[in-house]
């Protein structure tokens, strides 16, 4: 009996351990989007190329000892005209020493807003051009068909990253405030897959 | 009982590994095309840059005829007359453009393509090839010549072969452009080519300003006029000059010998002599869209 209770007593801690981790569904519709505005001139870059986990233990989202970790490949990031993608990689990103940008931290506040929608705050550290800068980064999550799609807009000032706003055309300069939008998709994987 | 203990052991093991994220990165980081030069052509000359695919350059040159020495009574050239190129380019893919231009030399339509062939990762010693053909239409037809606008005695064919390579971390770039050129002498009876080598160095200050120098010389074949109006023989070719980019522009600005723009025409050599003190002024904008 005493060897059942310690059996049973283990298998509560595999139970309790037990952990859940959702990575970067590449195949899907995913979508990073940075908006520059200025009162003469928008303009914007997208990609798709994000990765990275949500990973948690336990077997409620969001769960004890979350992290989460997304990056974004630079030199896919596309402006729609070639030279400013170039300009945008070789004078204002600096790809060739830093081409990926990731944040890494976890989620410290979530709320259910209905069956299928979270809203949440991720604490981290987002890094682009070097520089590691510590946020809170407020997301919805949305649960649907067996995958988690994240939503989250925020802003972020180029002179946080050490990044020199460069011109458009002549005396017109990138906003320092460059607006960031993600819409993309993770689904669940095995983790007793190797 | 030792069985039990291993069993257990192995269930916390298990748990202690599951215990960590398994994600590993999917995706290398993209390889982006070698960009030795800021620009898909110098002054006179193409770069093995090339348009991404459905981008849209432009492009308006002049080359002032009047000499430098004529001094303020010509404003040093600036009263003109001038030899004008229009082009426009469009990127098919990201290693093919084609660009259509027109000078008012000879009224010399310009048809041009250019394709990446081979790019060299190195780091100290980057290299990288393009191929550029073009056709050329002379539609301007002298009143002498008992000839119709679309005779094939009209048309020029040129092959360049581009090759860039940079050097002190993208500081120093370099280029030689080795060009065949069919039918140089348009009203020639016999037709004739020219062969010539060219290079040019530009040296990038900082973001906004280099300066550069570039020269063609012909090697073998044609060296004379290509217009019926000009006397004597074709010389080889020097510019001399520096560049402005600010948000988007190109600005070429420069004194050369040559004041020939389409390539069928600069070809054949410079209209002035160099030597003679025959220097012109001349500018290039070019604007990417």
């Amino acid at each position: 009996m005493k060897y059942i209770s310690l059996i049973l007593l283990f298998l509560l801690i595999q139970i309790n351990t037990a952990a859940e981790e959702w990575q970067v569904k590449k195949d899907e519709n995913n979508l990073v989007k940075f908006i520059s505005s200025t009162p003469l001139l928008d303009f914007e870059g997208i990609t798709n190329n994000i990765d990275g986990f949500m990973y948690w233990e336990g077997s409620n989202l969001f769960g004890a000892k979350n992290k989460v970790y997304f990056e974004v490949d630079l030199n896919t990031v596309k402006t729609g005209i070639g030279k400013r993608d170039r300009d945008m990689r070789e004078d204002v990103l600096e790809t060739d020493k830093w081409p990926k940008s990731y944040f890494t931290g976890s989620i410290i506040e979530y709320q259910q807003i209905d069956s299928t929608t979270y809203n949440v705050i991720a604490q981290g550290s987002l890094f682009i051009h070097g520089v590691e800068k510590q946020m809170k980064i407020p997301a919805k999550i949305i649960l649907n068909d067996g995958t988690l799609k994240v939503i989250s807009k925020f802003s972020i000032y180029l002179k946080d990253f050490n990044i020199e706003a460069p011109s458009l055309m002549a005396f017109i300069k990138v906003a320092e405030e460059i607006k960031l939008e993600l819409s993309f998709f993770l689904q669940n994987i095995d983790l007793r897959q190797n | 009982m030792k069985s039990i203990l291993i069993l257990l052991n192995l269930i916390t093991i298990q748990s202690l590994l599951f215990a960590q994220p398994k994600w590993k990165p999917q995706n290398k980081i993209k390889k982006v095309d070698l960009e030795l030069f800021r620009t898909t052509q110098t002054a006179n000359f193409p770069t093995t840059e090339s348009l991404k695919e459905g981008d849209i350059m432009y492009e308006i040159s002049h080359r002032f005829l009047p000499s430098i020495k004529d001094g303020w009574d010509s404003f040093f050239g600036f009263d003109g007359p001038a030899r004008i190129r229009f082009a426009l380019g469009y990127g098919i893919n990201d290693h093919l453009m084609i660009t259509l231009g027109r000078s008012n030399n000879t009224d010399n339509l310009d048809l041009q393509i250019k394709q990446k062939l081979l790019q060299i990762y190195n780091r100290k010693f980057p290299l990288v090839f393009s191929l550029q053909g073009g056709i050329s239409w002379n539609t301007e037809v002298p009143a002498n010549i008992s000839r119709n606008r679309i005779d094939p005695a009209n048309f020029q064919y040129y092959l360049q072969l581009v090759s860039n390579t940079s050097l002190f971390n993208k500081k120093l770039g370099i280029g030689i452009v080795p060009s065949l050129l069919y039918n140089s002498f348009i009203y020639s009876v016999e037709k004739q080519y020219s062969l010539t080598i060219g290079g040019y160095f530009q040296y990038y200050i900082n973001k906004m300003w280099s300066v550069w120098l570039e020269f063609n010389s012909t090697i073998a074949g044609y060296r004379g006029r290509i217009r019926l109006d000009e006397q004597g023989k074709s010389h080889n070719s020097i510019a001399l000059g520096f560049d402005i980019e600010t948000g988007g522009h190109i600005f070429h600005i420069m004194v050369t010998n040559n004041a020939r723009l389409n390539p069928s025409q600069y070809l054949v050599g410079a209209d002035r002599s160099a030597a003679d003190d025959m220097w012109r002024l001349g500018f290039g904008i070019l604007r990417y869209f």
